[in-house]
């Protein structure tokens, strides 16, 4: 008992020093849930160009711009939306080169493949025999805001506002969904890129819900100015551009 | 909804959700925590690790379980789901269930100590003088171990009140549905709404020192 006491004890001393030394080369990325799964397949890619060690955060935008408000020690911050990175460069929490605007997104309505009800369009979200339609909490995840959006502009909310449930970021939408716990829900194309579990029931229109870009931006606290900034021209890169496109994602 | 109707709301459902849970608690509780005091079987220390897992368990883990059972898909919500078209999930009954499930072990653990520590005589007594098992347990043995009780009814209503994690998976966090005050709190914390944030926090602070000063004042009340 004693012997693995001191193990432990030692293990846990010897990695001290070795975090310490890589602090410098480290950048912290607070990133919208939904570009999880792509910005883990570039960063597997960054790791054979750079040796700097890429730390992601996910929340939805909406929380993680809060959390830089509040001084979280952030290098990079890249949102599913204009106004939160907007609010950050209005409140100069950005470093001079300000938000750039990277990729796109489209706005669908899915349901589960084993959903009781299978809907068709945007109205049949008005049946009451749909129970539980989830967007995401239109005051924190971006794609709850497109989402309230799009079912003011059809006229919708009043329709179905008692049924709906609001998620904390698009990841958890897409595992209730999974889950088959909600009979419709809001999300962005990319969420369900071949998801088996999910079924597409239409992509919506453009017109109805303001522009779907990702902006990406230094967080004027950074300690690794020139790396956060060579990371962040990466991911506008045509090598991180042809990853963004086999997610689903447009440019 | 304005600012103060939501404290409200929040506040009710709360209480509500911590409440009932505690109800649930103290009866299914109360008698687990009897059963594993008085009886010795095959087995009991696997029964008795299972009821206080809650205990340590981190409550997403145990609202990834609740989804497990209870989910639309779940082993046994999938049987209610077919036959009542009826989920738990999203409902404020989940918060009362994952209320129910973390402060259990807080019940069982306080109240079965209690009643292993009552005199073995006495109960002997009772048997011999003609009570038979269920009257010494509600005459006897209940009453003598009424403080250990107290003390884990207490702490289930607090545990229940502050319950979060699990609730947030279970329940979801729907606004004037299932928001109850630890929820409204990370809603406006996490949007930046401080105003809200600060009042909701004032408030369940409130409540909680006004708790403690009524159970500290039970207590004293209350002499075996």
């Amino acid at each position: 008992m004693k012997v693995a006491l001191l193990c432990i004890l030692t293990s846990a001393l010897a990695l001290l020093p070795l975090n310490e030394a890589r602090a410098e080369t480290e950048l912290t990325i607070s990133a919208a849930s939904s570009l999880k799964g792509v910005l883990e397949e570039i960063k597997t890619l960054y790791a054979t160009k750079s040796a700097v060690r890429i730390n992601y955060n996910w929340a939805a935008s909406g929380i993680l711009k809060t959390q830089i408000e509040q001084g979280a020690p952030v290098d990079i911050f890249l949102s599913a939306s204009r106004p939160e990175m907007e609010s950050l460069e209005n409140q100069k929490f950005l470093t001079k080169g300000g938000m750039k605007k990277l990729i796109k997104n489209q706005l669908v309505l899915v349901q589960n493949t084993n959903a009781k009800r299978r809907i068709r369009s945007l109205v049949d979200l008005k049946d009451k025999g749909l129970k539980k339609i989830a967007i995401g909490n239109p005051l924190t995840v971006p794609v709850g805001r497109y989402a309230k959006e799009v079912l003011d502009y059809y006229k919708l909310f009043d329709a179905v506002k008692e049924r709906v449930v609001m998620g904390e970021s698009a990841r958890q939408i897409v595992d209730y969904t999974n889950l088959n716990e909600i009979d419709a829900a809001f999300l962005f194309a990319t969420d369900i890129l071949n998801n088996k579990k999910i079924r597409l029931v239409m992509t919506i229109p453009q017109g109805a819900h303001s522009d779907i870009s990702y902006y990406g931006g230094v967080i004027k606290t950074t300690k690794g100015l020139k790396e956060a900034e060579a990371y962040l021209s990466f991911l506008e890169g045509n090598e991180a551009k042809l990853i963004f496109k086999k997610w689903g994602f447009l440019l | 909804m304005s600012l103060s109707d939501q404290i409200v709301h929040s506040l009710e459902l709360s209480l509500l959700v911590a409440t009932l849970s505690t109800f649930l608690v103290t009866l299914i509780g109360g008698f687990l925590a009897y059963f594993l005091a008085m009886n010795k079987f095959r087995f009991k220390s696997v029964v008795e690790v299972l009821c206080l897992m809650p205990l340590v368990l981190p409550p997403t883990v145990i609202g990834y379980y609740l989804i497990l059972f209870f989910g639309r898909e779940g082993i046994l919500g999938q049987y209610i789901y077919s036959y009542f078209d009826f989920s738990i999930m999203f409902t404020w009954y989940a918060a009362v269930l994952a209320s129910f499930v973390v402060s259990l072990p807080l019940m069982i653990k306080t109240t079965q100590s209690a009643i292993e520590a009552v005199d073995k005589n006495l109960i002997d007594s009772s048997y011999v003088l003609g009570y038979g098992k269920i009257e010494t347990a509600l005459r006897v043995i209940f009453p003598l171990a009424k403080r250990g009780m107290l003390a884990g009814i207490i702490l289930s209503f607090a545990r229940g009140l502050g319950e979060f994690g699990a609730t947030l998976m279970v329940a979801g966090n729907i606004p004037g549905k299932t928001d109850t005050l630890p929820l409204a709190i990370y809603s406006a914390a996490s949007s930046g709404e401080w105003k809200s944030a600060h009042l909701i926090v004032l408030s369940l602070t409130l409540l909680s020192a006004l708790f403690i000063f009524l159970s500290n004042s039970l207590s004293r009340r209350v002499r075996v």
